[in-house]
């Protein structure tokens, strides 16, 4: 550690400090910035909630199911989160496994390679995990959901599978091969930035690779794989095309492995084109639904973050 | 608990780079001994080849024999991960865990050998190594509260308590006080002359008021030249060292008319 | 000036219509009634006029390997839409195909994910062809639960992907097999003719408006060699506008949509039935009392 000393400045007498004009250039403009994104959430939210009165205030019995704005969503909140949680369950360790591989274990050249063919699965469009989900991958989950079916049918999830593969659990593992990039991406730069300091200390301690993974890199890492996680679960809960294209949507039901529910996203993509009045309204709250599930799942995250901020090792 | 350390010709290697030369020394146990030499004398590199820590950097590896007790450390089969069990290591910054408390910190290196542990042997073990390390007083009513809150001279004596925690036969020190001021310097060098009662201690020091204050013996580390490997200049007893140096470059460099 | 498509639904377009902010448009639907009490408000007391521009068969495409030529009634059709029927060699469907082996494969039925004027004439036919098998009121949303899928091609993708399935989709986008429906005593599979002579067999509908080609399609039709399950796509355009260079315009344009070279092109790209000679002559004449100014 070697001091570099700072040139002392003369401090002027009068309290006000030089505004430097570059210094206002950027100040204003990254203020500038962050009212617009602030803007345009608060535009969005207001134009939902314009546009979502309609339904949210129309006779039980005009609303698509007859039951009502809340009997017509509720399900469909049920599809969304369901199908968005099971792709994060699903997708989280196995990004955290790569990017343990690649930042920790893999040789440097080879790590590179991975981290790249991960990042270039999240330039597919959805539309094409959409298609293969449908016809290449459904067809062959077949036989595991009847297997299912057979030995664990007593479990509700699992009550009756369907014959084309075009279920939730397909749209939630096609999701999770969807959200697995980000949250690789995410983990592996977190992992890489884990003080060699603190790798060293675990090390030096007598641990083995995976122990020093454990005491170090893990909890080093775990705001930013957090962090991730989030960032995924926030595309997988607004993934539209794939969601819409694979899965056969319908009535609730709590089995996952069979035809049925819906998502948000994808109610809302497949019946817009033809929807007009109350219908088109109805659409539009859904997607307010949407966007507050999105915010609460957000403020979850950052709580968790901040709940441990004292031991974070920001110091 | 302590053990003699026999390094015999060892050279180390950064892949095609010869980083140290033919290194041949003995440390007694219950003693104190200091590397000393100018930055990029292979003082650090030597250190950390008595635990295996150089293996971390990739491409790194040694010619010769370190025996602890008799064992050499790079006999066919010698688990590094054991090698650093018996070997503890303190680090030039304090590096405490940041998720972990003080107590989880203490505790840490214990829990890796995944021994079960009663809580109350825990609080016995944390408190024994916290007093071990002259940290006990200042931390004993916040030990759940996190390690890194510490002042620097603190979290270092942390480190000292993570290590001494596993019990190991040997502590190596690399530059333990370089990031501390004068006051917590004081602190630590006077828990390394009470630690050398129990253990052989190993410290590499810029300081070389600090290698006379702590040490029994002293090895002098120089290079002829940049690109040239680092050697053992002189090694002997701390007195003879400072006062009467065989070696011309040794005592250019003790009475700092080095470079 | 140009004409400018705005692709949203009939539903939207109607309101588009009724609120003057199109010209014309085109729907699946004619106006209801409600609508077309809403729409003098732009038009004129003339209302507006439906032209029918686009007919398109609905075929019922199935998968199954080892039977080809598959000839369902209406009533065994609607049973089996409805999941009355739920096994291939059900005696009904064997009554229809007496020189079919039919596997005792489960029947799959795969209807539109997403709201449909496709779906909505599929229904509409099953309730006029087969009232006592189909009890649902017609809609864009299919009220079975069963295999679902997105557009017509999402349909037919799933039907080719999976054996023992039957559905329904838009004629042009139908690549395998598809059932030939009962007519009368006799079985026709869909084509552009047949389709096109269910249109010239079906009774104006009363939509008020003196001329208008509004068709209350015969579903039930027992007429030879006829397709009953078309969708219609109307051109909406009213009576009259304020203005005659607009007036003009659309009924340029309306011309050539109906004309030969416009239905050829429409039935090369959509894969659609042309209109038949009588129609065309009739909508030419209809389109000639447009007024404006």
């Amino acid at each position: 550690m070697t001091a570099t000393p700072t040139p002392a400045r003369r401090q002027p007498s009068s309290a006000k400090p030089v505004r430097r004009p570059g210094d206002l250039f950027f100040s204003s403009a990254s203020i500038g910035s962050a009212t617009i994104i602030l803007l345009t959430l608060a535009g969005v939210a207001v134009f939902l909630l314009i546009e979502a009165l309609p339904a949210l205030t129309a006779p039980a019995d005009e609303v698509s199911g007859g039951a009502g704005f809340a009997g017509y969503v509720w399900p469909l909140v049920v599809g969304t989160v369901v199908a968005s949680l099971v792709a994060m369950v699903l997708a989280t360790p196995v990004a955290v496994g790569i990017a343990l591989f690649v930042s920790h274990y893999a040789p440097r050249r080879l790590g590179q390679s991975i981290g790249f063919v991960i990042d270039l699965l999240a330039a597919v469009p959805s539309v094409v995990f959409g298609m293969w989900g449908m016809s290449v991958f459904a067809p062959r989950l077949v036989p595991l959901y009847e297997w299912l079916e057979q030995n664990l049918g007593f479990i509700p999830l699992f009550a009756d599978a369907s014959t084309s593969g075009r279920t939730l659990m397909t749209a939630s593992i096609v999701l999770a091969v969807m959200i697995l990039p980000i949250i690789t991406a995410v983990s592996r730069e977190v992992f890489l930035q884990t003080p060699s300091l603190h790798e060293e200390a675990a090390l030096a301690l007598g641990a083995t690779k995976w122990e020093m993974i454990r005491t170090a890199v893990l909890p080093f890492g775990m705001p930013g794989v957090i962090g991730g996680t989030m960032l995924g679960l926030g595309r997988a809960l607004g993934e539209t095309m794939a969601v819409a294209i694979i899965l056969s949507p319908g009535i609730f039901t709590w089995n996952l492995i069979g035809s049925g529910n819906n998502t948000i996203p994808a109610e809302i993509a497949l019946n817009f084109p033809e929807a007009a009045g109350l219908r088109l309204s109805e659409l539009i709250a859904a997607g307010l639904v949407l966007f507050v599930i999105t915010l609460a799942v957000n403020l979850f995250a950052r709580w968790i973050v901040d709940r441990r901020a004292e031991f974070s090792g920001a110091n | 608990m302590s053990k003699r350390i026999d390094v015999n010709d060892l050279d180390i290697y950064y892949g095609d780079f010869h980083a140290v030369k033919d290194v041949t020394m003995t440390i007694e146990p219950r003693s104190v001994t200091a590397f000393i030499g100018p930055s990029g004398c292979g003082k650090s590199t030597f250190l950390r080849t008595l635990n295996r820590m150089h293996e971390v950097i990739p491409g790194a590896r040694v010619d010769g024999e370190v025996l602890i007790d008799g064992q050499n450390l790079y006999a066919k089969g010698v688990d590094p991960v054991d090698v650093r069990r018996q070997v503890g290591m303190v680090f030039q910054r304090p590096n405490p865990f940041p998720t972990m408390s003080i107590k989880e910190n203490v505790l840490a290196g214990v829990r890796l050998n995944s021994k079960r542990m009663s809580g109350k042997a825990a609080d016995e073990l944390a408190e024994r190594a916290l007093r071990g390390a002259n940290l006990w007083n200042e931390v004993k009513d916040r030990l759940d509260k996190p390690g890194a809150g510490l002042s620097g001279g603190q979290q270092q004596r942390l480190c000292i308590a993570r290590a001494i925690a596993i019990q190991p036969e040997v502590i190596l020190m690399d530059e333990p006080c370089s990031a501390l001021d004068p006051i917590s310097t004081l602190a630590i060098e006077d828990l390394i002359s009470d630690l050398k009662t129990d253990y052989t201690v190993v410290i590499v020091t810029h300081n070389m008021q600090q290698a006379a204050r702590v040490s029994d013996k002293t090895g002098f580390f120089n290079l002829k030249a940049t690109g040239q490997p680092g050697e053992l200049v002189e090694y002997d007893s701390t007195q003879t060292i400072f006062n009467n140096p065989r070696e011309k470059a040794t005592e250019d460099y003790i009475s700092g008319r080095f470079g | 000036m140009t004409v400018q498509y705005n692709s949203v639904g009939s539903g939207a377009g109607r309101e588009n219509l009724i609120a003057g902010a199109s010209d014309f448009i085109g729907s699946d639907a004619y106006l209801d009634e409600e609508e077309r009490a809403a729409v003098v408000d732009t038009c004129g007391d003339g209302g507006a006029y439906h032209i029918p521009v686009y007919i398109s068969p609905v075929a019922v495409p199935y998968n199954l390997p080892g039977v080809d030529g598959l000839q369902l009634k209406p009533d065994t059709l609607a049973q089996i839409m409805n999941q009355d029927i739920t096994v291939w060699n059900d005696p009904a469907i064997a009554e229809d195909n007496p020189d079919a082996e039919l596997p005792d494969t489960e029947i799959t039925v795969v209807h539109r994910s997403d709201d449909s004027g496709t779906t909505e004439n599929f229904m509409e036919y099953l309730s006029a062809a087969a009232p006592d098998s189909w009890p649902h009121e017609a809609d864009a949303a299919w009220p079975v639960q069963g295999e679902a899928a997105a557009q017509n091609t999402g349909v037919i993708q799933v039907i080719n992907d999976n054996e023992g399935t039957i559905g329904y989709a838009d004629a042009s986008v139908v690549t395998g097999q598809a059932a030939a429906v009962g007519v009368g005593d006799e079985f026709v599979d869909f084509s552009p003719e047949a389709a096109a002579k269910v249109v010239d067999a079906s009774e104006p509908a009363d939509t008020g408006v003196e001329g208008d080609m509004a068709l209350e399609l015969a579903r039930d039709t027992t007429e030879s060699g006829a397709y009953p399950i078309v969708l219609v796509s109307y051109h909406v355009a009213c009576s009259a506008y304020d203005d005659a260079e607009r007036a003009n315009l659309v009924k340029d344009f309306l011309a050539y949509v109906v004309s030969e070279d416009g239905q050829a092109t429409a039935a090369e790209a959509a894969g659609s039935a042309p209109i038949s000679e009588s129609t065309r002559e009739r909508a030419l004449e209809l389109i000639d009392t447009i007024q404006g100014g």
